[in-house]
């Protein structure tokens, strides 16, 4: 993924001499590839496609920037990443409303999702709980967990030390599994999947989790 | 927690991490097996552990879901669209050194003004946008004032039937007329039955109904489950948006009632507020209730959700009316208030008045204008409106006794395509009411002389869900025939619903 280019695409050097069909071929070439990035790094969320067209417009703002030092498709994921991370932070940054009591009529009052939506809160949760995590903490584990880059691989994209990767992983997994516990959406799967436990001691488990703040 | 309990906590979770990726000797995994036999904090995070490791699996493995791929080039002509309207009417030094840069890069064409515009949407979208005073910038013809500009235009008002004004926290409040075109941060008040429509995304838009008050937020000024550029704070009143199903997110707006967000991802659907009090009604697709970042509620079309009398009748909902081709500097057509008029067509595109004199944008050319009260035409005109306003004078009487002819195949054409709406008020109606619909109806249609279905009923349905009734009558009004030669014509269809299993809604033309 990060072994340097001997010689530059010829797509890519007539695509940064401004040739707008070479433009179209990197983008059919490699769209699939930049849809994956950030579906994976967003998780469920209608912004999907408005990232993807942002991720496009940053490549072709910057492609003539690109040396060929990295291959294209390494270089092309950290667009892509950072488009998504800066779209999540963006969010992260808007104000916020104070809580108030959820809306209650009565009868005429909210419809039961369906299992495909039930299944998608549950995915929304846990990227809910990242968001909540440090982006450094994050980071990682998306990386490592989602994107399946190897300590080593993440260390040379953040520019940091792989012990440090490593390190992070581990407490950046600690800190979100103590949050998926409490979580009101993922918290009752974990204590069902208790229950499950092969070898589980005949007495139940009357232990809660501390109730911790969930993140918005 | 001490530090000393704290690190031998994380040894022990090492430990549980290890022995679930099979990294630990026999000994060591037979230890923490029995750790975990005994320890409930070790066994949640075995559990978690476990449920993260699926979820982590599912998203590595999942095929990813195609996006629409045309509806994300669109979105980049369309930046590249309003990136050149911008350059048009530049209101800020980087604007117009942007445009000018945009207007001598010949190579990159239609990629490289879309980062061009990206340029400007960014820049857009990191200012307080306030909503310049009004600022007249469009030529127009004499026989007509300049409808008001604002700067970062969002908006543009394609129909006002009253009084609707505009106002920004920084410009006194200005009639609004056809072709006004609103910024961010812009407020509209509508009088007691006068409305608005107003087009968002060219194929997009909203009606305002009267007694309302709506603000394009802000992006910077929204909460933080909003998701799209535009956010429409409707602080009373209620707005019915039509969504291009064609357009993708691109074309998508969320609705700000209160602390209620409602986020929009079908096409048709309207949001009431008055007080405390919201309501939502979907007719098509689908739209998300979202309060203090949490989902209420995703409601499916026909569906409501919250205080639904907020809606009073069962009427169908506007359709935003959004000329074609028309441009901000293109004629205007007038129709005066006429007693007992409840809608008027142009050019075949509905829109709802009540009693007030309705201004329209029109594409220049002919117009057909057919005046309605409730199903009976008051009357119908044709005229040629080539720029500036065009009112229409005296609306006569109109004839309409029938004697048109259609074929067959003719009929046949539209209504075979058009069956396949008809399921889905079938699929939709069913899954509501948790019966299937099944029967055999009887549709009468009356199509005018302009090809438009001007009236439509279901008989032998009077025992269906009234939601699938509406959703087929709305289908029909939908469809467009050929001018029929010689005067209107009226037909009618069977219509047959059969279960879904084998299920397909047949139709055959008798005319």
């Amino acid at each position: 993924m990060t072994a340097p280019n001997t010689a530059m695409d010829p797509v890519i050097e007539r695509a940064q001499a401004g040739d707008e069909n070479a433009f179209r071929e990197l983008y059919r070439a490699h769209r699939a590839e930049v849809a994956r990035v950030v579906q994976r790094t967003l998780g469920p969320s209608a912004d999907v496609e408005d990232v993807i067209q942002e991720v496009f417009v940053q490549v072709f703002r910057s492609l003539r920037k690109f040396r060929g030092e990295s291959k294209f498709s390494t270089w092309l994921f950290r667009v892509a990443w950072n488009v998504a991370r800066m779209h999540i932070r963006h969010l992260q940054a808007r104000p916020r409303y104070a809580p108030e009591r959820p809306y209650d009529d009565g009868p005429e009052a909210p419809h039961r999702p369906d299992e495909d939506a039930e299944r998608g809160e549950r995915f929304a949760a846990l990227y809910r709980l990242l968001a909540g995590l440090s982006e450094k903490k994050s980071t990682v584990l998306i990386l490592h967990d989602f994107h399946g880059m190897s300590p080593a691989e993440i260390g040379e994209m953040t520019d940091t030390p792989v012990l440090t990767v490593r390190t992070r992983l581990f407490y950046a997994r600690k800190e979100l599994y103590q949050a998926i516990a409490d979580d009101p959406v993922l918290g009752p799967q974990v204590e069902a999947l208790m229950e499950s436990l092969p070898g589980r001691p005949e007495a139940r488990i009357q232990a809660k989790p501390t109730q911790r703040e969930s993140s918005p | 927690m001490s530090a000393n309990e704290h690190d031998k906590r994380a040894t022990k979770w090492k430990a549980i991490f290890a022995h679930r990726r099979g990294k630990l000797s026999k000994t060591a995994a037979t230890r923490v097996e029995a750790h975990i036999a005994s320890s409930s904090e070790a066994q949640r995070v075995v559990a978690t552990d476990a449920l993260y490791e699926s979820m982590a699996e599912s998203v590595r493995s999942e095929a990813t879901r195609e996006p629409r791929w045309d509806q994300i080039e669109l979105g980049i002509a369309r930046a590249a669209k309003e990136a050149a309207a911008d350059a048009a009417t530049p209101q800020h030094e980087g604007d117009a050194s942007e445009a000018r840069r945009t207007a001598t890069r010949p190579r990159f064409g239609y990629w490289a003004v879309g980062v061009a515009a990206a340029v400007a949407l960014a820049w857009f979208g990191s200012r307080a946008l306030p909503g310049a005073p009004a600022e007249p910038n469009v030529a127009r013809g004499p026989e007509r004032p300049p409808a008001p500009v604002f700067a970062s235009i969002l908006a543009t008002v394609d129909a006002v039937t009253g009084s609707v004004r505009a106002r920004t926290d920084e410009s006194p409040a200005v009639d609004v007329r056809p072709g006004s075109r609103l910024a961010s941060g812009t407020t509209l008040e509508t009088a007691h039955h006068a409305s608005v429509h107003v087009g968002l995304y060219g194929t997009t838009g909203i009606v305002l109904d009267g007694d309302a008050t709506l603000r394009l937020a802000p992006r910077e000024t929204a909460p933080p489950m909003a998701r799209h550029r535009i956010v429409l704070a409707l602080d009373a009143g209620m707005v019915t948006s039509r969504v291009d199903p064609l357009d993708g997110e691109g074309a998508r707006f969320d609705v700000l009632a209160g602390a209620h967000m409602f986020r929009v991802v079908g096409t048709h659907f309207a949001v009431a507020h008055r007080g405390n009090d919201v309501a939502l009604r979907v007719d098509d697709g689908r739209v998300e209730v979202w309060k203090d970042g949490v989902r209420l509620a995703l409601v499916e079309a026909p569906g409501t959700w919250g205080k639904v009398a907020l809606f009073g009748a069962d009427a169908d909902l506007a359709h935003p009316y959004l000329p074609p081709t028309a441009n901000d500097d293109g004629p205007t057509v007038t129709v005066p208030a006429v007693a007992g008029m409840t809608g008027v067509d142009i050019n075949g595109m509905r829109i709802g008045v009540g009693g007030a004199e309705l201004r329209v944008r029109v594409a220049p050319g002919p117009v057909e204008v057919i005046g309605w009260a409730g199903p009976r035409k008051l009357f119908e005109s044709r005229v040629e409106a080539l720029e500036g306003e065009v009112r229409i004078e005296a609306p006569s009487e109109s004839r309409d006794d029938g004697g048109g002819v259609l074929t067959p195949d003719e009929i046949q054409r539209v209504v075979a395509p058009g069956a396949v709406g008809l399921r889905r008020c079938r699929d939709l109606a069913s899954r509501q009411a948790g019966d299937e619909v099944v029967g055999q109806f009887r549709l009468a249609v009356h199509v005018g002389t302009a090809g438009i279905v001007e009236r439509a009923a279901l008989t032998g349905a009077e025992d269906a869900p009234s939601a699938f009734r509406s959703c087929v009558l709305r289908e029909v009004r939908a469809w467009r025939f050929p001018r029929p030669r010689g005067g209107s014509v009226d037909f009618e269809l069977p219509l047959t619903f059969v279960t879904p299993s084998k299920g397909t809604a047949k139709t055959a033309d008798n005319p």
